[in-house]
Parts: structure tokens; sequence; C-alpha cells
């Protein structure tokens, strides 16, 4: 009686009904989906050298020689933001890859083990929490150089402590359920645990977090880049693209529109994706008989 | 006779599901009604339509559940403000939800007077405790120093000062130990031959309706099977039916 | 086979079980009775190291043991008195009965698979229903997986929290067959715990009730009704009764 008997759909006819319930989420992995054919369609498609320049088209409003027109340099603009996907986005995933390869164990470890164990990783986590994380990251950064590799490693070395925490929040929840209590008592051994009962149970809740990171992430970096201690240039990348639009905003208005459209539609497109799974993976009964 | 509460027809859908089938039955004045089955038949379900608690992805089919002539199904959020707790009252399995959290007992007891409209809120709200075996200093308790058993006898306690006319008790004992059960079914007694009210006794166990009620309904999967007697459910021709009985009877020790 | 020896636990200040004295003979059934509150669930969750006491002995076949670790572990097993808790949402009944028999080591690693199947359906659960995670299952059904789950580990003690409270009247009755089953085919020892004695009266050898955190009476269930003095025994016998 209480069995709903799901109708049998194929997998396709499933999917598509579940985007169509989930329009938030669609939208999302379409921008994103066209972030990354927009990176990838340099091998299909010729564009300008993105770090041509053209002295004489300087400032040039969209044409049918430039869709975007040009920089103050003369660059191509369309090719530029083209250009700009792998490296912009790309920072911000590499960054989220090397927060995650720190956080995840730093989190999984002082949840599990607990204690003093706990006690000390938290608080050196605390320390670096301590200072505001772009302060951290500036600091790192001033060490280091001004680059988008120091920038990348600044802002992933800020950013780690708060993701730990939140891992390790995560853990505790978990571990403390009474069929993680119910698989130790049945002889489940301690990694098995880890593995197959708490994991699983962080994975959902993590994978929301990662994707909302990912565009603060994003908006670190390119907030870097546009004061000038990020991507350096001539490399194109929106915050540093922002950065040289900004003189000329009343000549060549496109020139800060593209990029500045790019980086909202990226953090729309994350944060989309993020709220949708949080929706789609929140699956409280809605009433129980 | 009188009918307090008439349910004609009654279905309910739940995602394309057929959950209540047809559901009919009426509850006289000052009657005392069972309405037994096992879990998941639809009891909870029914309850929860009479109360209005339905929320999405339920829905009702067909049907009516008529209160003083009037379908309770057409309410609007208002009319049922009019109408809960004076004319309905319901004791949940979860007692906890149907207090305050952050208030005392006794102030939830006195409005619960005033509502009523008593001449001396006070007395009568300590009266209630008293009729309900409640010490007098539960007044000064918050909702969550108080155990299962004693939250859902204060419910009882404020059916007594509420005066409603039907009283739709579901599951109010499972969960709690024998001990508990004898003491919430003895206020739940007292209350309705004090008041009078209609009462709809939902539950698995039939030793437990025996209790309370003569007569009893019997659900099985959605649809009422039928009405009959406590005691003559043994004869039942329904195989269902008989074997709640049966189930009962296994656990009745004579030493 | 089991002997408790001057058990205490207290939560912050409040004392919960007192100089707890009880033992269960091997092969026989224990029934503990107690209302809500009295510290039944807690005298048996500290049995199988879910709870730590502040002082007292355990004893099994003998030897003292450490609940919740070593033998211990696989020699007492526990039931959830809400077994769809214990269950873990990710693993069919099959694949947790294999988690048991991997980490208990028992029989070959190959034999394993088969020998879950096997013990599912001595229960009553066929291969339709094993496959399934628990969340799809009634409560009935979820409990003869955990079930089937300690008996996986070849305890000589199964303790059994409040069994029947979550289940409706026919479940209950068809748990309580299947215990005496299981009961007369392995010869397991039982600690069952139940606020209710009519179930007991068909089950255990033994009755003790528990009272504000001290043990008020324990009798063989042949001389419980006429010998029990205990005002609580005596409400424990009338209610059963009454019902």
């Amino acid at each position: 009686m209480n069995n709903f008997s799901a109708k049998k759909a194929n997998p396709l006819q499933k999917f598509i009904f579940n985007l169509k319930k989930h329009s938030g989420l669609s939208i999302g992995i379409i921008i994103l989906f066209a972030f990354a054919l927009i990176s990838l369609s340099p091998l299909f498609i010729t564009y300008i050298e993105p770090n041509k320049m053209d002295l004489l088209a300087r400032l040039s409003p969209p044409s049918s020689e430039h869709i975007l027109g040009t920089d103050h340099l003369g660059r191509d603009v369309l090719s530029r933001f083209v250009a700009a996907v792998p490296v912009s986005l790309g920072a911000a995933l590499f960054a989220m890859v090397v927060i995650l390869a720190i956080s995840l164990p730093w989190g999984l470890i002082a949840g599990i083990m607990g204690g003093r164990v706990d006690a000390i990783m938290m608080r050196m986590a605390d320390i670096i929490m301590a200072f505001p994380t772009l302060i951290f990251a500036l600091a790192i950064i001033g060490f280091m150089g001004a680059s988008l590799e120091a920038s990348i490693i600044g802002v992933a070395a800020a950013w780690w402590p708060s993701n730990a925490r939140m891992i390790r929040a995560l853990v505790l929840a978990a571990k403390e359920r009474e069929f993680v209590r119910a698989a130790r008592l049945a002889g489940a051994s301690d990694l098995r645990i880890v593995f197959r009962h708490i994991m699983p149970q962080i994975l959902p809740p993590l994978t929301v977090i990662i994707s909302l990171e990912t565009a603060s992430v994003l908006l670190a970096l390119s907030s870097l880049s546009f004061l000038g201690i990020g991507a350096q240039p001539p490399t194109p990348e929106w915050g540093a693209m922002l950065n040289e639009a900004r003189p000329f905003f009343n000549q060549a208005l496109h020139m800060l529109l593209v990029p500045g459209l790019a980086v909202t539609l990226a953090v729309l497109g994350l944060n989309l994706v993020g709220e949708g799974l949080r929706h789609l993976l929140d699956q409280r009964e809605p009433y129980k008989w | 006779m009188v009918n307090a509460l008439l349910v004609e027809g009654l279905s309910l859908h739940a995602n394309g599901q057929l959950l209540l089938n047809n559901v009919s039955f009426e509850l006289a004045l000052g009657e005392r009604k069972g309405l037994i089955g096992a879990s998941g038949c639809g009891k909870s379900l029914t309850a929860s339509a009479i109360c209005g608690l339905l929320r999405p992805p339920l829905s009702i089919a067909t049907g009516q559940i008529i209160l003083d002539g009037r379908n309770i199904l057409d309410f609007s959020k208002k009319e049922w403000r009019a109408v809960r707790g004076r004319h309905i009252f319901q004791i949940f399995q979860s007692p906890g939800t149907a207090l305050t959290l952050a208030m005392r007992i006794g102030p939830q007891l006195i409005e619960a007077a005033e509502i009523a409209g008593v001449k001396n809120p006070k007395m009568t709200a300590i009266k209630a405790l008293h009729d309900v075996e409640l010490d007098e200093n539960i007044t000064e308790f918050f909702p969550y120093q108080l155990s299962g058993g004693m939250k859902q006898r204060v419910l009882i306690a404020m059916a007594l000062i509420l005066r409603p006319r039907i009283l739709i008790a579901d599951e109010p004992t499972t969960g709690l130990d024998v001990l508990t059960e004898y003491e919430i079914l003895s206020s739940l007694n007292t209350m309705i031959e004090e008041t009078g009210a209609s009462l709809l006794f939902i539950s698995h166990d039939l030793r437990v309706v025996r209790n309370v009620a003569q007569r009893t309904l019997v659900m099985h999967e959605g649809q009422i099977l039928e009405e009959t007697q406590v005691d003559m459910l043994m004869q039942s021709s329904y195989k269902h039916s008989k074997s709640l009985a049966k189930a009962a009877a296994r656990l009745v020790h004579s030493c | 086979m089991l002997n408790i020896k001057g058990l205490t636990k207290s939560f912050y200040n409040s004392v919960v079980l007192s100089n707890i004295e009880l033992s269960i003979e091997k092969g026989k059934i224990l029934g503990l009775i107690g209302h809500s509150g009295s510290g039944k669930s807690t005298l048996a969750r500290c049995l199988v190291g879910l709870e730590k006491p502040q002082s007292g002995q355990i004893y099994l076949n003998d030897k003292l043991i450490i609940p919740g670790q070593g033998e211990a572990r696989q020699k007492i097993q526990y039931l959830w008195q809400d077994p769809m808790q214990a269950l873990s949402p990710f693993l069919s009944a099959h694949g947790a009965i294999v988690e048991s028999l991997n980490g208990f080591n028992i029989g070959s690693r190959g034999s394993r698979s088969a020998r879950a199947t096997k013990l599912l359906e001595d229960l009553g659960i066929g291969s339709d229903l094993a496959i399934r995670k628990p969340h799809t299952l009634s409560g009935g059904q979820a409990q003869r997986i955990a079930l089937a789950r300690a008996l996986a580990a070849e305890p000589d003690l199964l303790i059994l929290d409040e069994p029947l409270s979550s289940l409706d009247l026919p479940t209950q009755i068809a748990t309580i067959d299947l215990l005496r089953k299981i009961h007369a085919d392995r010869g397991i020892s039982m600690l069952i715990i139940s606020h209710d004695l009519a179930p007991l009266w068909q089950l255990a050898n033994h009755i003790a009730v528990l009272d504000r955190k001290e043990i008020v009476e324990n009798l063989p269930i042949s001389e419980f009704a006429k010998k029990a003095c205990h005002p609580l025994s005596r409400a424990y016998i009338q209610l059963s009764a009454f019902h």
C-alpha cells in the first residue's frame, strides 16, 4: 500500500522528466555545458589569434569582422572571451580540486578520530580562518609574486579551512546515525564504515557545497585578476579583461559587457546547479502515514 | 439518531495511487467507535482527512465529510481555525507537536479555557489536570520536560476544557508502555463521560480499542470492510477482521 | 552464561542503573520489563558497548568482557527497537548480512553470499526482498532482516530491545512465533526487553522487573504469577490479563 509503484519509464524519459521538474538545475547545467562547448570550440572553428593586435581597429564596436568588437589594443574580444573560458573556469575548478584535496582528508580524519586529534586539527584550521580570506590570499600572492598560479594557491590556502570544517560537521552527524553504530556491532571494519556508511551520507551535501563554492572561488580569482595580481597580461582572463576595459567604459562598453556577463553567467550557472542539486537531494517525505 | 460526523464516499489519491477507496461511516452524537486495521491500511489518513491535515501530494478525489451539516472539505483556513479544537479535537501518536514548545503548560491550558469562555479559567485548568490525574505543579513545566504519556494526558485535559463535540484519537498509546497506556485510557474515558463527546479511536490493537468502545470499523487496504461489535469480531466473515481478533486473543493471558 | 555484577550507570548526575545483578542461563530467555525511563534500554546498551557503565563487571561464559570489543562484539548481538534505523539505507538486506559475515570472518569467502541468502530465507525474506533497500520494506520485514543479520554473527546471546513495540498486532504475533522458532532451532540465549508482560508469557523462561534503576523482581516464569510480590510486578500481571 505504501510502495509507490513507479511507472516503468526508460532512463532517458525519466531524465527529461526530471529536467522539466527541476528547471533551475537544467538551466544551470545548460549554461555550464555551453561554457564547456565554447572552451572546446577552437578545435573546430578558427578564431582570430586572441593576442593579435590591430592598432588601426582599436576600440571598434561589433562588426562583421569582429563580432564582439575589439579592445584598446585592437585585439578581437570574441576570441579573447573564448580563450578565457578555460583559463577562468579552469582556474576556479583547479583551485576547488586543491581545496578538496586538503579539506576532505582533513575533515574526515578530524571527524572520525575525534578527541585530541580533532581538537588539534581544528585549531590549526581556526588559525587560518582567523584571517579574512582575501587578505590571507593577498599575503601569499605577495610572497610568491603576482601570477595566476600564485592566486590559485593563495585562494586555496585561505579557503580550505572553512571547507574542512563543513566536512567535519557532516562526518560528525553521519557517524552518530544508529545504523553506523549497528554496522560496527555487526562486524563491519573501520575502513568499511568510513567508505560504505559515512561517505555515502556526506557526498550529496558535499556536491552541493562544491558547486556553490566553485562559484565563490571563481569570483575571488576574477577579483584578484581584476586587481592585477592574478592572471597577468596578455593572458586572456575575465577579471583581467574587466580591468583593461575599465578606463574605456564610455567609449567601448562591449569591452566591459562581455567579460562581465561571462562571469555573471558562470556564477549563475554554478549557483543554479548547486541550488538545484540541493532541491533534488533533499528528499524529505512530504507526509508519512 | 443525530450524526455528529458523517463521512461519505471518501477517496484519496497520492501520486496516482488510490490510498482511500470509498470510505463511508458515521459517528452519532456521544457515540464511541473504534477504527482498526493493520499498519498502512489508511487509518491515519482517514483521521488526517477529518482533521483537515492533508498536504500535497495527497488529495481528495471524491467524497464529503459532513460536520454540523457542512462539508468540511470546502472549509477555508479561517473556517478551520474556528472548528479545530472546539468542534473537532485530535490526539495523535506524537503529542509533542500539538503543544506550544516555548510556553509553560499552565498558560497553555488557561488560554484554552479563555477560548472556551469559562468563568474562572485558572480553576478550570487545574480541575482538568486533576481529572486526568496529573499533579498541579505540572503547570510550571514546559512540554519538553514531560514524558510522552504526560503530554498525552495534558492534551486530554485540554480537550476536557474545550469540550469538543468530536474527539479523534489516532493511536494515542502506541509506543507507550502498558502502565502509561492504562492511565491514558482511563483519562480518555473520564473526559468522554464528562463532556459527552463522540469518539473515533484509531488503533491497530483490538485490546486497546476494547477499553474505550463497543463498536468498531475494520479497515483494510483503504477500504472499510465492516462495522461490528468488538466482541463479535472473532465471528466475522472477513478474513482480515478475524486475523485482527485472533492476534489480540493470542496476547490475552489467563492466569 | 551471562553474568552482570554490580553494574552502575549514570548520566551526568542522575543514576539510571544502580548496582544491577542479573544473569542469564545458557539457552534460556530472560524477559526484562519496566516502564519507559526505568533504564531497561540503557542496561541493554551497556551490554553491547553503546553506553559505558561507570562501574560493574560483565562476564560472558565466565570470562570478563569489555562490551562491544573483541570477541564480545560478535558473541552478543543487539536488535534495535526501531530496526529501520539500524539498517543502512545504502545496503540491501543481502549486502548487510554479507558485510557482517565478512566482518566476523564466518565461513569461507566464497560461501558467504549463499549463506546470507539461506539465512534470509529461513526468516521468510525471499530473494526478491533481499535485494531491496530497507526503506522500501515494511517494519516487520526490516525487523526480520535485522534479526537475520544478528543471527549471521552466530551469537551466544541475542538482546532484543522492545522487539514488538513498533509493529502492529498481527506482525507482533508473527514475530513472537518467529522468535520461538529461532530459540527452538538454535538454542540461543536471549534477553528480551519489553514494557508489556503479555508477549513474555509466551517467550520467556525468566522474568525480571526493573523499577527506577533497580531490579525489584527476578523469578522463573512458572512462579511469576504466584510469587511475584512487588506492587509493580502485580500491576504488570493485572494489566496483561486486563487487556
